[in-house]
């Protein structure tokens, strides 16, 4: 077993073994502002080199980007890397929920095809 | 007969790998996640029912000050990490500080939030103020400011949750016990964080 990731020990242990030390905060901090700047360079990315970043990739690369801040702030911070097996049973059905809700909302609501003749004038 | 009393009451016991106090916060950040999900997901969904009046992002908002404000709520998220660690290894002065740290960097976030609210009332970007010639623009500020609403008011709760444990701090000095109580209200401020982390590109980048 890896020392410097006890999984499941709790974050206690984790303190107590100081692999939980100022130094890994520091390096998920360093991680997490490279990535915000990442995300915000997306600007400019996208407005000088649309012909080869289009929106799309656009909206991809920050999404991905979110993820990837999202977990290490779950993982180090919400201690998810020293918790036992039983977040999964909290969360998976939860996170499940969350993105089925979202998809079943698409054909009726994001892909509707009616006429708003009202917004768009006679 | 006391005897046989006591001998029926058999003490409960927890038998899962978590204290009661995380568990209830974990149960109650999975009703967040779906209230949240019930924001973004109209958001989603009406923005791709309407891309074609949706405003963009640059018409409506100022991105570095979106940035800006994301930087100052990861800030945040580390010193509550880094109270907990000191408040494990029983340095409370230090762990004190660092909530105090914390609470400030909230306010910081809020402020910016009101200057950008400000900004928003100012241009006549509420929803009842927008032409019904923007229907699009009407949506997003609705979703917008329910979004980003909502999210300041979880920060606000947050901010109370810290206010009082420096209170408390500096009122009786912060003890052991306290170490669980950061840990709770952390995990719940990681959540606020994470909120905005989504919030932050769908709403400023996309």
């Amino acid at each position: 077993m890896n020392s410097n990731f006890p999984s499941g020990r709790g974050i206690e242990a984790a303190v107590e073994d100081h692999t939980d030390s100022p130094f890994r905060v520091g390096r998920v901090f360093f991680f997490l502002v490279l990535l915000t700047f990442a995300t915000f360079a997306s600007l400019f990315i996208r407005q000088n080199f649309s012909n080869v970043w289009s929106h799309t990739t656009n909206i991809l690369f920050v999404l991905l980007v979110a993820v990837a801040k999202a977990s290490l702030v779950i993982l180090f911070f919400m201690h998810w890397k020293y918790e036992k097996r039983w977040k999964f049973v909290l969360c998976i059905p939860t996170i499940l929920l969350a993105i089925i809700a979202v998809i079943a909302l698409l054909p009726d609501v994001a892909f509707e095809s009616y006429e708003r003749s009202s917004w768009h004038g006679p | 007969m006391a005897h046989a009393s006591s001998a029926t009451v058999t003490p409960r016991v927890n038998k899962l790998p978590v204290s009661n106090g995380k568990l209830a916060i974990w149960l109650f950040l999975g009703t967040e996640v779906m209230f949240f999900t019930g924001l973004i997901g109209a958001y989603i969904v009406l923005r791709i029912a309407n891309a074609d009046v949706w405003p963009s992002h640059h018409e409506v908002l100022n991105e570095p000050i979106g940035a800006f404000n994301t930087f100052v709520l990861i800030c945040s998220s580390v010193t509550v990490v880094m109270a907990h660690v000191a408040a494990l290894q029983h340095r409370y002065s230090r762990a004190l500080f660092l909530i105090t740290i914390t609470f400030f960097l909230g306010f910081v976030f809020l402020g910016v939030k009101a200057f950008e609210y400000y900004e928003k009332i100012h241009h006549g970007l509420l929803p009842w103020e927008i032409s019904a010639e923007h229907p699009g623009w009407r949506l997003w500020s609705g979703t917008y400011f329910m979004m980003t609403g909502f999210h300041a008011l979880h920060v606000l709760v947050g901010l109370i949750a810290w206010g009082w444990l420096i209170l408390v701090g500096l009122a009786v000095g912060l003890r052991s016990h306290h170490a669980h109580f950061i840990e709770n209200a952390g995990i719940y401020w990681h959540f606020v964080d994470l909120v905005w982390i989504f919030l932050f590109p769908m709403l400023y980048l996309m």
